[in-house]
C-alpha cells in the first residue's frame, strides 16, 4: 500500500518535473527568437487564426449565458439580502470582471484548444513527423510549441476581454427588460465595485491561464506512448489536468490579488 | 451462398458502392482486392448485417438481410464469423473470457465444461499455449492478439468467415499460420471464406477466386490464374509483382 | 457559415438527445448488469474524488473572498455565510465543479470509448452476439450519471466548509458564526436547484460524453476529436442548462413571494 502510493508520487513528480522543465524551455525559447528576431511571425499568425477566432463564437455564446444567469443570481440574492437590486450591475460586473470571465474563457478555451494541440502533437509523434522535424534540425518547441503559446496568450486575454464587453451589454440589456433598469444607470453603477484594477487582474489572470493550457497541452503531446490509446489518453490528459491547473491556480491568484 | 445484388451504399456525399453484384459459392475462398478505401471492408460489414445497403439485396445463406433487425440478425451471426483488422479483444477481460464472449452470448444455455472444451480445442488449431488464457489482452503481442480474436471467431463454428486485412501488420512466421489455417478451414470443414487483403502473394497461393473491386464495383472477378493474364490494367498492376515471384519472369511484357 | 454552425449544433443535440432515449430503452427492456453499474460507478467516482474535493473546496474559498470584500465595503461581513454558501450551491459551485468533471469524468469516458469504436471492439461485440449498448454504453452512462450527481454534491458541501475555512483563517468571520448565518440565507429552495443542477449536469456529462465516444469517427485522430467535442459541448450545454434551471428557479421563487 505505501509502496503503491510511493511509486505514484514518484509519477508525479516527474511528470510535474517535466513539466516545468518544458515551460522553462520554453521561456528560454521564446526570449531567443525575440531578441534574435527570428520569431515565426506566419505561423503564429496562423495558430492565432485557428485558437482565437475560431474559439470566439463559443466563448462569446457561454460568457453571455454566464452573464445573463449572474444578473439573475444576483438580483434573487440581493432582493433578499439588502431589500433591493440596484448594485445587481456592480455586483455581477465585478465577478464576470475577477471570476467568471477569465475562468469560464479559460476552461472553454483548455477543452476547444488545449485538447485540439495535445490530439495534433500526440499525432505528430504517433506517426513519427516529430522524428522527422528533428532530423531538418527543427526544434519541436521552437516550430511548435512557441507560436502557439503566443497565439494562446493572445488569445485568452483578448477572448476574456471581448466576451466579457459583450456579456456586460447582454447583462445590461437584460437587465432594462427584467429588472427595468434604465441602461444609462446600469453603467453608472457598473464601476461602484468594479474599479480599473480590476480589468488588469483579468488580464492578468487570463494571461497565466493562457500560459499553462499550450504548456500542459503540449507536455501531454510530447510524452505520449505509441499505439490507438495514445492520442486520446494524450487528449484527456491535457484537457483534464489544464482544467484542474486553472481553477487551482484561480484560487491562488484570487488569494494573491484579493485576499493579502 | 453469398450474393449481392445491385447494392448501393453511400456515406454522406461519397458513394462507396455502386450498384455492386457478385455471387460467392460454399466452401470458397475468395479474396476481395482494390486501392485502399475502396470499400472492401464495407462490403464484409454488408454481410454480417453491421451495415445495411441504402438500396440493393444482400443474400446470406438463402436470407435477405437488407431489413433484418438485431434479433434475425443474430441467427445470421452465428453463422457468420468476422475476424476484424484490430484485435477488438476487450481489455477488462481475461483471454478465456474474450475466446468465450461469443458463445455465451449466443449459446447462454451451455455448460460452462462445454465451452471451457471448445475454447481448448481452438486454442491448440492456433499455436496458442492454455497457460495465456488467464492473462489480458495487454500482456500479449500484436501477433498472438490477433491468433485469439481468430480462435474467438472460430470457437462459434460458422459455415463462413469473413477477414478483414487478417495477414496485415504479421511477421512471415504469422502470417503463415494463419494462411494455412484458412486454407485448411476450408478444405477440411467446407467453411466459406472472404478475405480482404492486400497480401497479393498469399491470394495467388489460397484463392479460389479473386474479385477485384474498383469504382465501387467489381472490376474483374476470375481464379488467381484468370487475374494473372488479364487484360485489366488494373489487375495487372495488383497482379504483377506477386506474379513475378511465384510464375517468374518468363512472362516480362 | 453560421447557418452550418447552427445547423450542426441542432443536428449534434438531436443525435445526443436520441442516443440517450436509445439506452434509456434499451435499459428498460433487457436491463442492466448492476454488478458492472456499481464497478463503474465505484472506478469514476474514486477516481475523481480528490479532485472533486479540491476543486470544491477552492470554489468554496474564491466566493468567500470575492463576497467578503463587497460586503467589507457595506459592512454587512455577518452575511458573509449565507451569501457566499448561497452563490455557491446555487449557481457557482455546481457550474465549475461540473466544469472540471466534464473533463475528468466525461472527457475519460468519452475517449474510452472512442478507443473501443476506433479499433473495432464495439463491432466486435455486435458480431459476437451481444447489444453493445446494453453491455458496455448502458453501464458507463449509469456509471457517469450517478458518479457525477454524488460528486457534485460532496464539491458542494466541501465547497461550504471551504468556505468557512477561508473565511474562519483569513477574513475574520469565525466559523460559528459563517454557519448560522446559512440557514438565514440559504432556503430549500436554493438547496434544491443546487440538486437539481447536480442531477442535470449529471445527465448531460453523461449522455455527451458517451453519445460522443460511441460516435467517433476512424483512425487515430478520430478520438482525439471526440474527446475535444465531447469537453467543449459539455461546457456549453452546462452553461446554458444553469441559465435555464436559475430562470425556473428564480421565476418559481417570484411565483412563490408574491
Amino acid at each position: 500500500m505505501i509502496e503503491a502510493i510511493g511509486v505514484r508520487c514518484l509519477i508525479l513528480w516527474e511528470g510535474v518535473f517535466a513539466l516545468v522543465s518544458l515551460f522553462l524551455e520554453t521561456v528560454y525559447e521564446l526570449f531567443l527568437q525575440i531578441f534574435c528576431a527570428r520569431l515565426r511571425g506566419r505561423e503564429c499568425l496562423l495558430q492565432c487564426y485557428s485558437i482565437a477566432v475560431q474559439s470566439l463564437p463559443v466563448v462569446v455564446f457561454s460568457l453571455t449565458f454566464t452573464s445573463l444567469l449572474m444578473i439573475l443570481e444576483f438580483s434573487y440574492h440581493m432582493k433578499m439580502v439588502l431589500r433591493q437590486d440596484s448594485l445587481v450591475p456592480a455586483f455581477s460586473t465585478m465577478l464576470m470582471l475577477r471570476e467568471l470571465g477569465p475562468v469560464v474563457t479559460c476552461v472553454l478555451l483548455t477543452s476547444r484548444v488545449g485538447a485540439s494541440i495535445a490530439a495534433e502533437i500526440a499525432t505528430m509523434k504517433v506517426t513519427e513527423q516529430l522524428d522527422a522535424l528533428r532530423q531538418l534540425s527543427l526544434d519541436p518547441i521552437e516550430f511548435l510549441i512557441i507560436p502557439r503559446w503566443i497565439a494562446s496568450v493572445l488569445a485568452a486575454v483578448c477572448l476574456s476581454v471581448i466576451s466579457i464587453g459583450v456579456a456586460i451589454l447582454a447583462g445590461a440589456s437584460i437587465a432594462s427588460v427584467s429588472l427595468n433598469y434604465p441602461v444609462g444607470q446600469f453603467f453608472n453603477t457598473m464601476f461602484v465595485f468594479a474599479r480599473f484594477t480590476d480589468f488588469y487582474d483579468c488580464m492578468i489572470k487570463a494571461a497565466v491561464f493562457g500560459t499553462l493550457i499550450p504548456i500542459i497541452a503540449c507536455h501531454h503531446g510530447l510524452r505520449c506512448k505509441l499505439g490507438a490509446q495514445a492520442v486520446g489518453n494524450a487528449t484527456t490528459a491535457a484537457v483534464v489536468q489544464g482544467t484542474m491547473c486553472i481553477i487551482g491556480s484561480d484560487f491562488i491568484l484570487t488569494y494573491l490579488l484579493y485576499a493579502v | 451462398m453469398i450474393e449481392f445484388k445491385n447494392v448501393i451504399k453511400q456515406f454522406g456525399e461519397k458513394q462507396v458502392l455502386r450498384g455492386i453484384s457478385f455471387t460467392i459459392n460454399e466452401g470458397e475462398i475468395v479474396f476481395v482486392i482494390g486501392k485502399s478505401g475502396i470499400g472492401k471492408s464495407v462490403i464484409l460489414k454488408h454481410i454480417i448485417g453491421l451495415m445495411r445497403p441504402d438500396s440493393g439485396e444482400v443474400w446470406v445463406e438463402g436470407q435477405e438481410l437488407s431489413h433484418f433487425s438485431e434479433r434475425q440478425l443474430l441467427a445470421i451471426r452465428k453463422r457468420v464469423g468476422m475476424v476484424f483488422q484490430y484485435p477488438a479483444l476487450l481489455d477488462s477481460l481475461t483471454i478465456f473470457d474474450n475466446i468465450a464472449f461469443g458463445i455465451r452470448a449466443m449459446t447462454p444455455e451451455k455448460a460452462e465444461g462445454l465451452v471451457h472444451q471448445a475454447v481448448k480445442e481452438k486454442l491448440g488449431l492456433l499455436n496458442l499455449h492454455s497457460d495465456v488464457l488467464a492473462r489480458f489482452p495487454s500482456e500479449l503481442s500484436y501477433g498472438m492478439q490477433k491468433r485469439v480474436s481468430l480462435a474467438r471467431t472460430l470457437v462459434l463454428n460458422p459455415s463462413c468467415l469473413l477477414f478483414d486485412e487478417p495477414t496485415t501488420g504479421l511477421d512471415p512466421v504469422n502470417t503463415n499460420t494463419v494462411n494455412d489455417l484458412i486454407l485448411r478451414l476450408s478444405r477440411a470443414l467446407k467453411v466459406t471464406s472472404v478475405v480482404v487483403s492486400h497480401d497479393m502473394h498469399c491470394a495467388l497461393q489460397i484463392a479460389d477466386r479473386i474479385l477485384l473491386l474498383d469504382q465501387g464495383v467489381v472490376v474483374a472477378d476470375g481464379t488467381p490464374a484468370d487475374m494473372v493474364y488479364s487484360e485489366n490494367q488494373l489487375a495487372a498492376q495488383f497482379m504483377r509483382e506477386a506474379k513475378e515471384k511465384i510464375y517468374g519472369n518468363q512472362d516480362r511484357r | 457559415m453560421a447557418i452550418k454552425i447552427v445547423v450542426d449544433l441542432v443536428r449534434e443535440t438531436g443525435a445526443t438527445i436520441l442516443f440517450l432515449l436509445v439506452v434509456i430503452r434499451t435499459v428498460a427492456r433487457h436491463g442492466v448488469s448492476m454488478s458492472q453499474v456499481v464497478d463503474q460507478i465505484y472506478v469514476i467516482g474514486f477516481r475523481s474524488l480528490p479532485t472533486t474535493i479540491m476543486a470544491g473546496s477552492f470554489v468554496g474559498a474564491i466566493m468567500a473572498i470575492q463576497i467578503n470584500l463587497q460586503l467589507r465595503d457595506f459592512g454587512a461581513q455577518a452575511f458573509l455565510g449565507g451569501l457566499a454558501t448561497s452563490v455557491t450551491i446555487r449557481n457557482v459551485g455546481p457550474v465549475l465543479i461540473a466544469f472540471m468533471l466534464s473533463g475528468k469524468v466525461g472527457a475519460y469516458t468519452s475517449a474510452e470509448l472512442g478507443t473501443m469504436r476506433v479499433t473495432e471492439q464495439i463491432d466486435a461485440i455486435r458480431c459476437l452476439g451481444t447489444d453493445p449498448i446494453q453491455y458496455i454504453i448502458a453501464p458507463r452512462m449509469i456509471g457517469v450519471v450517478v458518479s457525477s450527481f454524488l460528486l457534485l454534491i460532496i464539491g458542494l458541501m466541501v465547497g461550504i466548509g471551504g468556505g468557512m475555512a477561508v473565511s474562519e483563517y483569513h477574513l475574520g468571520i469565525s466559523a460559528q458564526n459563517y454557519i448560522q448565518n446559512i440557514p438565514r440565507l440559504v432556503s430549500w429552495s436554493s438547496v434544491a436547484t443546487g440538486i437539481v443542477k447536480s442531477f442535470v449536469f449529471g445527465v448531460l456529462i453523461g449522455a455527451i460524453a458517451c453519445y460522443k465516444g460511441y460516435s467517433a469517427s476512424e483512425g487515430a485522430a478520430g478520438v482525439g476529436r471526440c474527446v475535444k467535442r465531447t469537453a467543449v459541448e459539455t461546457l456549453v450545454s452546462i452553461i446554458v442548462a444553469d441559465f435555464a434551471i436559475s430562470s425556473v428557479s428564480a421565476f418559481w421563487h417570484e411565483l412563490a413571494f408574491s
